[in-house]
């Protein structure tokens, strides 16, 4: 069963479209979108966000442009903005524009994770005593240190491929 | 393909890259198991586009997006996007041309050091790049690998127990 794509927060949406989130709340309101932040929304947004900057053109007039255009991909590789005068305004990459919007958007949901909110907390405790009251196993790491890094980048290639065979025979 | 795999396979293009994230941190001494490999590489154009070419070859895609979505993976791309999440035929790697905490490539490359693993000689980012890494990133999984860090730094600098001098057996009378 597939499941549906989680929508995005707010932070990984303004990464897909490639603006600051507050450009990206103005578009909202303006466009009168509401707050719902969808893969499909940020391409659209973005593809009006570069009409805007490459000609000009108003968002409310830039935006309703974006989804028939995104439409003609595959079957267009360039689609063209032309003047009332014949000439061409704008012409985009479709194929690698929508590589960009890919990218951006890779990058929202795995790379920028929403960060922690406020100040850090301050450590009172730091180095070893710090891991111990967080849990970790110090005497693994002092095992470890015994060892080459050679060794240790050994290891973790060889447990690696013990847990890929787990996941590979799991039912 | 291993992650060593990896990292011989973009040394052997001639790629200038440090090795940071987790691999980084296990060549230091981390027991946390890590299935990707992490670098920064030198953003000058020959570099990126050995670069380019290599993930090419190895048929990388984005990782979290949905399958057959445009993607082209060239110099430009990088240049544009300099931070990229892939998925590739020989495993899963991120490529960025800074590290938050340490700064540019040159400041990466300064704040590194060389392994050697066998005939392969690749550098890795230190141990207190890694942990300034870990704090100016501040995602959950960044600041929940901060206390193991902090104590290997700190095992790494205890003074190691000095060996017991060999003494010599006593002449029998």
């Amino acid at each position: 069963m597939l499941l549906a794509p989680r929508p995005l927060t707010l932070g990984q949406y303004a990464t897909a479209v490639g603006a600051p989130k507050r450009w990206v709340q103005n578009a909202h309101a303006v466009l009168g979108l509401g707050a719902v932040y969808t893969p499909e929304e940020a391409r659209r947004l973005a593809f009006a966000r570069l009409l805007k900057q490459a000609c000009g053109m108003p968002l409310v007039a830039a935006y309703p442009l974006a989804a028939p255009s995104l439409a003609g991909w595959p079957g267009r590789r360039t689609w063209v903005l032309e003047r009332q005068t014949g000439a061409a305004a704008v012409a985009v990459d479709l194929e690698r524009f929508l590589s960009d919007c890919n990218i951006r958007l890779s990058l929202a949901r795995s790379w920028y994770a929403e960060r922690r909110r406020g100040r850090p907390p301050k450590a009172r405790r730091r180095g070893v005593a710090w891991a111990k009251w967080y849990g970790v196993d110090v005497t693994l790491l002092q095992e470890s240190l015994k060892r080459t890094p050679a060794e240790r980048l050994r290891a973790l290639d060889a447990n690696l491929d013990f847990l890929k065979s787990l996941r590979f025979t799991g039912r | 393909m291993t992650l060593l795999g990896m990292v011989r396979g973009l040394v052997e293009a001639d790629v200038r890259l440090v090795v940071i994230g987790g691999v980084a941190a296990n060549a230091h001494g981390s027991a946390r198991i890590t299935d990707d490999l992490d670098v920064c590489y030198d953003p000058e154009d020959g570099n990126r586009r050995r670069l380019a070419m290599t993930l090419a070859a190895w048929g990388a895609y984005l990782r979290g997006v949905e399958p057959g979505l445009p993607f082209v993976m060239d110099e430009r791309a990088l240049r544009t996007t300099p931070v990229m999440t892939l998925i590739t035929a020989q495993g899963s790697i991120d490529v960025m041309d800074r590290v938050l905490g340490v700064g540019g490539f040159a400041d990466v490359l300064q704040d590194s050091e060389e392994v050697e693993v066998g005939d392969l000689r690749f550098r890795v980012l230190s141990l207190a790049g890694l942990i300034r890494a870990k704090r100016a990133a501040r995602r959950r999984k960044d600041l929940d690998q901060l206390p193991e860090l902090e104590a290997l730094l700190e095992l790494s600098r205890r003074p190691r127990p000095l060996k017991p001098p060999e003494t010599t057996p006593p002449a029998r009378a």
